[in-house]
């Protein structure tokens, strides 16, 4: 190799003044024809997403549409309409041509209920584990146990709904009195330990304490009132007797693990909503003398509200859209009753049981996919009315 | 001359000798005054003329108008926010990057405008080279780094680029140091040796003229002192406008300096004559230190 | 301070919403939360450790309708209480308690059924240490007494106990005691075994109603006596069926081979819909962070990304059915494979349809995990690109893209673990409970991307349809349910390891 010595080079060389223009952009080099290449091959694959997305609304829109625009029976009013034989009833097998066995009524009531259920157990429980790692827990609790919330999120639904129908359904049939008391001993834990003045500044750790010392508290306080009020058994009075009729599969089960599901959803988002409250605020309140509630239920809760409801809206978008957990715990039979104790059968169990069995484009396919249009349109505005509050929040805060 | 040219200090770039311009480009003048006539032919390598910059409504620039001569070393000097770095971008088509870049005036570089919709920019940003203020080198190997502009040109064979990598580090003052370690991460370098190695990287394309953007202000004083020197060998081969913040590094290193204040070019002189006589009173301000 | 107010803590109604009840509330929600999360991985646990922990086995003298009491060998699967309120327990036995005889004349034993005895027809039940459960290569078992020991026509001694015995033959350092020792000790298969070492043993059997079988060494998988078996023996024998679980040996093919066909049927989707999710999603997150600009068609881009991320997953199933099978895969059996129809080819539920619908539900996740990992990339490295005279082209692709590559695998991984555990689409898009064929196989083209497949979740999901209070059943299934769980945690563990070390790499950078 040639030894380059740095004098040389920089004084011995020609001092290259500019000769040569700068070259128009006329030449077709291969470097810009690769430029230009690769920038429609992007941008395909942006539009191709875009594309796929209006594709799948319009494919349900097109399947669907004979349904909206048909007449009598075969239109969107007929299917609603109940014949004389009384309640609206789903019953496809007994389709011989009759078509009020196709009224969807139960279906949505199904669906809705589930929803509703779900949203019980599982807004308070994300709401409140919100309140607390944001606004109360320390940094360090907050950094532990976030990550840890979002397993939750990664757990398949087909094994919560496992759990639902194999674990939780016979043992709460067996055990709803023990359940009631469960529930009722955590509920009154926090006023108890309140009125006590313990507990308070104590980490979240107590809680591996408190919660088996009060679930163990209701399991006794049932096992003793379960001797006294029946004699055979809790079990065994649901089973047999006439005043509350009972099915293992119902809503209270589904509601239950249907909600924790949507926990993580709501809860980070919840959470992202109350920690963007701004710090000035806070401490604004707080140097008026506002202690820690006053300031939580006067300016936080209040600030954040949209952002609360954004989290609810977004939870209950994906608990309608749930399919697993109902599938295997809701015992999928078609009623109109919205009481905790009996079945139902929500759109999605619907369209993942039917849809396989059905004549393509027959009457029976364009009402299910009409029904998949409803619950994507319904989920689709549930979602986007909390983006869009989501965003109008991101925007506010930045500009305070 | 027929008036449209003399609308635009349009100076062609076979001329040997100091300009015969029009009268009515008397600031044009005011600037060649300055100019030592042992000094070469005042060859102007880029010449701006009532450039203006708004980045989205606020405005960056204000109606500059100077001439980069070719073969020296020019600084831009003034209080942060002054639109110096803005200015440098312009001169090498960065502010393109920028969507809501607006752009009014002309930049002309060898007599030829910049901004004609059908200029090669890729070609442009080649042979006007930049070096940040913050080194930023590539996630890649040194070789790698200083090879990444040959490569793009289509220089394929190992050979060549080996040459290539190995004279510019020589003339970024860095072969020394690195040429044991050339496979090895960029990243592992010094700040120092970074910004080196970023400037080696600029001269392997061969370019024509340099903009250093506040090239040492992320440095130590040692390593300011090595690119300060290079800056001085690098100076005959190309033309170099460096922006700074350090007066003293300005009147180390540069032939010619302009201050600027809040997008206006203020005063454009020797060097000499900015730091011991300057004409305008903001410029003895600045350079006394009554702000900055 | 003087006139400082000392707050005084005092029992009254207020403090029921007084803030502390608040802060404790939210407490005990977080607590809940995480205790349910543990639950959750606790029960499945336990309920697959059950499976495949050993069990006692019973002798039950069993009263019936006045005759004399006789005895059943067996396990309890479950317990229940009937409706009238009498307990009754589900036994896995030999159908000796009368209700199906053997088969007449054969020199087999009967195989172990589920049968249920209402707890007042148990006169007794003892746990004898002698008695042995054996499992034979056709997968069945069988519980009695083992009541003589053949090597090689040689009679030998025999206590009673089988641990005495293969400890015996240890010291008698006998040509059988290899084998033996495999079959007796839990820890070891018969699999282990090469033929050259199977020597001539057998043993005979006798089960609960006195008839005597002979039983081949080489058709012996378990020989175990778990009553007397210590804590040792008994972890030995819960590694072994852990370890055997999902694999079939040499002398039954079948076992578990449902599970590995879920698990191929799921591997082989999860491959196809990386190779179709992984460039779509990379592109348009490099379109959406370089190309898009501010215009509305970025801006619709990204809410149309975000909305696919909120579409229940049995609309896209609903999709899928309707656009990739009836109308795409209607068309593609028109062109090409006319000469099979009506039955489809393509115009039916397959890996490559399944494949392809959940390509486009974990769409999202591939989009964002990338952009994310684009956004963290420092602008002054393409503007050090741009300024070396790079097009926009060669700057993301030679610098920005393997910065990015990382977290397109983090998507990647993620896109996979989502699929691993969606199932409802499946269903509609032609997953089966039982594939009589593999998607691939040794036939050209060797990928059938028309097959049916079999999925885990799907597995999981049939299997739970299918249980009737079988405790020994919903072994299985927690097992699966597991199996599921921990890979599903495993690629979102390291999808996050993945995401963390991209981080610190970024921060190098930036230094």
């Amino acid at each position: 190799m040639q030894y380059y010595d740095r004098r040389t080079l920089l004084q011995g060389s020609e001092c290259q003044f500019m000769t040569t223009p700068f070259p128009a952009n006329t030449l077709r080099s291969r470097r810009q024809l690769k430029d230009r290449l690769f920038r429609h091959v992007v941008r395909t694959a942006g539009l191709a997403v875009l594309f796929a997305v209006v594709l799948i609304f319009a494919y349900l829109l097109f399947n669907a549409v004979p349904l909206l625009f048909g007449s009598g029976r075969l239109s969107l009013a007929g299917i609603f309409s109940t014949t004389g034989a009384g309640d609206a009833v789903w019953q496809p097998a007994a389709a011989g041509g009759d078509i009020s066995v196709f009224n969807p009524r139960p279906l949505i009531v199904g669906t809705l209920k589930a929803s509703l259920y779900a949203l019980l157990f599982g807004v308070p429980l994300a709401f409140m584990t919100a309140i607390h790692l944001s606004y109360y827990a320390s940094a360090k609790t907050r950094r532990r146990l976030k990550p840890a919330i979002e397993i939750l999120e990664a757990l398949p639904t087909v094994v919560l709904g496992f759990l639902a129908a194999v674990w939780l359904a016979p043992w709460l049939m067996n055990h709803l009195l023990h359940a009631l008391m469960i529930g009722v001993a955590l509920a009154l834990l926090p006023p108890l330990t309140a009125s006590l003045n313990i507990g308070r500044g104590f980490p979240v750790g107590l809680m591996i304490i408190a919660i088996p010392v009060a679930a163990a508290a209701g399991f006794w306080a049932a096992e003793w009132l379960e001797s006294l009020l029946f004699d055979r058994g809790v079990a065994y009075w649901l089973q047999t007797n006439r005043v509350v009729s009972y099915s293992m599969l119902n809503a209270l089960v589904v509601g239950a693990v249907l909600g924790i599901s949507a926990v993580p959803a709501m809860f980070s988002i919840a959470e992202e909503a109350l920690s963007g409250v701004p710090r000035h605020l806070i401490n604004g309140a707080m140097a008026v003398g506002a202690n820690r509630w006053q300031t939580l239920s006067r300016v936080v809760l209040p600030v954040a509200a949209s952002g609360l409801l954004a989290a609810l809206l977004i939870g209950f978008g994906r608990v309608a859209g749930e399919t697993m957990i109902v599938l295997m715990a809701s015992g999928n039979t078609p009623l109109s009753d919205w009481g905790p104790f009996s079945g139902f059968r929500s759109l999605s169990a619907t369209l993942a049981l039917e849809l396989p069995e059905t004549s393509v484009n027959g009457f029976h396919f364009q009402l299910l996919f009409f029904l998949a249009l409803l619950l994507f349109v319904t989920v689709f505005i549930l979602n986007s009315v909390a983006e869009l509050i989501r965003h109008r929040l991101r925007t506010r805060y930045r500009a305070w | 001359m027929s008036t449209e040219e003399n609308a635009r200090p349009d100076l062609q770039s076979d001329q040997t000798e100091p300009d015969q311009t029009p009268s009515d480009q008397t600031h044009q003048s005011d600037l060649l005054e300055a100019v030592p006539p042992a000094e070469e032919a005042a060859k102007v390598a880029i010449a701006a003329d009532r450039l203006s910059l708004n980045y989205a409504g606020r405005p960056a620039l204000d109606a500059v108008t100077l001439s980069i001569r070719h073969g020296l070393v020019t600084a831009f000097i003034g209080p942060s926010g002054c639109g110096k770095s803005s200015l440098l971008r312009c001169f090498n088509r960065l502010n393109d990057l920028n969507d809501e870049c607006e752009l009014s005036g002309t930049v002309t570089i060898n007599g030829e405008d910049i901004y004609r919709p059908d200029v090669d920019v890729i070609d442009l940003r080649r042979r006007v080279g930049m070096v940040f203020q913050r080194p930023n080198p590539f996630p890649k190997s040194i070789f790698e780094n200083v090879a990444f502009g040959p490569r793009l040109q289509g220089v394929k064979s190992m050979a060549a680029l080996e040459d290539t990598v190995e004279w510019s580090l020589r003339g970024a003052a860095l072969w020394d140091e690195v040429k044991g370690r050339l496979d090895r991460s960029a990243l592992e370098l010094s700040s120092g040796q970074q910004q080196r190695l970023v400037i080696a990287r600029a001269i392997a394309v061969k370019p024509e003229i340099l903009l250093l953007d506040e090239p040492c202000s992320s440095l130590d004083p040692i390593s300011t002192l090595k690119v300060e020197e290079l800056i001085h060998d690098l100076k005959s081969r190309y033309t170099i406008v460096i922006v700074t913040h350090n007066m003293q590094q300005a009147a180390r290193v540069s032939d010619y300096t302009a201050f600027m204040n809040q997008g206006r070019l203020v005063e454009y002189d020797s060097t000499d004559v900015i730091f011991t006589n300057p004409k305008d009173k903001q410029t003895e301000d600045y350079i006394t230190g009554r702000y900055g | 301070m003087p006139g400082l107010k000392v707050s005084r803590r005092r029992f009254t109604p207020k403090s029921w919403i007084s803030g502390s009840w608040i802060s404790l509330s939210s407490k005990l929600a977080t607590g809940t939360v995480i205790a349910i999360i543990v639950a959750v991985l606790l029960i499945l646990l336990s309920g697959a450790v059950s499976y495949f922990w050993p069990r006692p086995i019973y002798e039950f003298w069993v009263e019936r309708s006045g005759e004399a009491a006789v005895p059943v060998h067996g396990i309890i699967a479950g317990k229940e209480n009937a409706a009238d309120g009498s307990a009754r327990l589900l036994i896995r036995s030999v159908t000796a308690a009368g209700d199906d005889p053997a088969t007449p004349g054969t020199d087999r034993l009967p195989a172990a059924d589920y049968v249920w005895l209402p707890e007042t027809a148990v006169v007794q039940r003892s746990r004898p240490h002698h008695l042995t459960a054996m499992e034979t290569r056709d997968g069945r078992w069988h519980w009695g007494y083992v009541v003589q020991l053949q090597v090689d026509g040689e009679i030998l001694a025999y206590t009673g106990s089988l641990i005495d015995f293969s400890n015996q033959l240890l010291a008698a350092d006998c040509a059988a005691q290899q084998h033996m020792i495999n079959a007796l000790r839990p820890a070891r298969v018969a699999d282990a075994c090469s033929d050259a070492e199977f020597i001539d043993w057998r043993l005979l059997f006798e089960d609960a109603e006195r008839r005597q079988v002979t039983v081949a060494g080489a058709d012996i998988l378990q020989l175990m006596q778990p009553n007397g078996a210590g804590l040792l023996d008994r972890i030995a024998s819960f590694a072994t069926h852990l370890v055997t679980f999902r694999s079939p040996n040499r002398y039954a093919p079948h076992h578990g081979q449902d599970i590995v066909a879920a698990i191929y049927g799921t591997v082989l989707m999860v491959l196809v819909m990386s190779l179709v999710v992984s460039p779509l999603g990379g592109l348009a997150a490099v379109y959406l962070h370089e190309y898009a600009g501010r215009g509305w068609l970025a801006t619709v881009l990204r809410v149309a990304v975000n909305n696919l991320a909120g579409v229940p997953s049995i609309i896209y199933g609903v999709f899928g059915l309707g656009f990739f099978i009836h109308a795409v895969g209607g068309r593609f059996d028109q062109w090409f494979f006319a000469d099979k129809l009506p039955v489809p080819t393509f115009g039916t539920g397959g890996l490559l349809w399944a494949a392809m619908t959940l390509a486009l539900l974990t769409l999202p996740v591939v989009i964002v995990a990338t952009e994310e990992a684009l956004a963290r990339i420092p602008r002054s490295l393409k503007e050090g690109g741009y300024a070396l005279g790079a097009t926009q082209s060669e700057a993301v692709r030679y610098l920005l893209w393997p910065l990015a590559l990382p977290g397109l695998l983090t998507g990647m991984i993620l896109a996979v673990a989502r699929a691993a555990g969606e199932v409802a689409p499946l269903m509609l898009l032609g997953v089966v409970k039982q594939a009589s064929s593999l998607p691939i196989d040794g036939n050209f083209p060797f990928l059938h991307l028309e097959r049916k497949f079999m999925h885990l979740g799907y597995y999981l999901y049939d299997l739970a349809f299918r249980n009737t209070n079988l405790k020994e059943g919903l072994g299985l299934l927690f097992a699966v349910a597991l199996l599921l769980v921990v890979v599903v945690l495993v690629l979102n563990l390291s999808a996050v390891f993945l995401r963390n070390r991209l981080y610190d790499r970024y921060r190098k950078l930036m230094s």
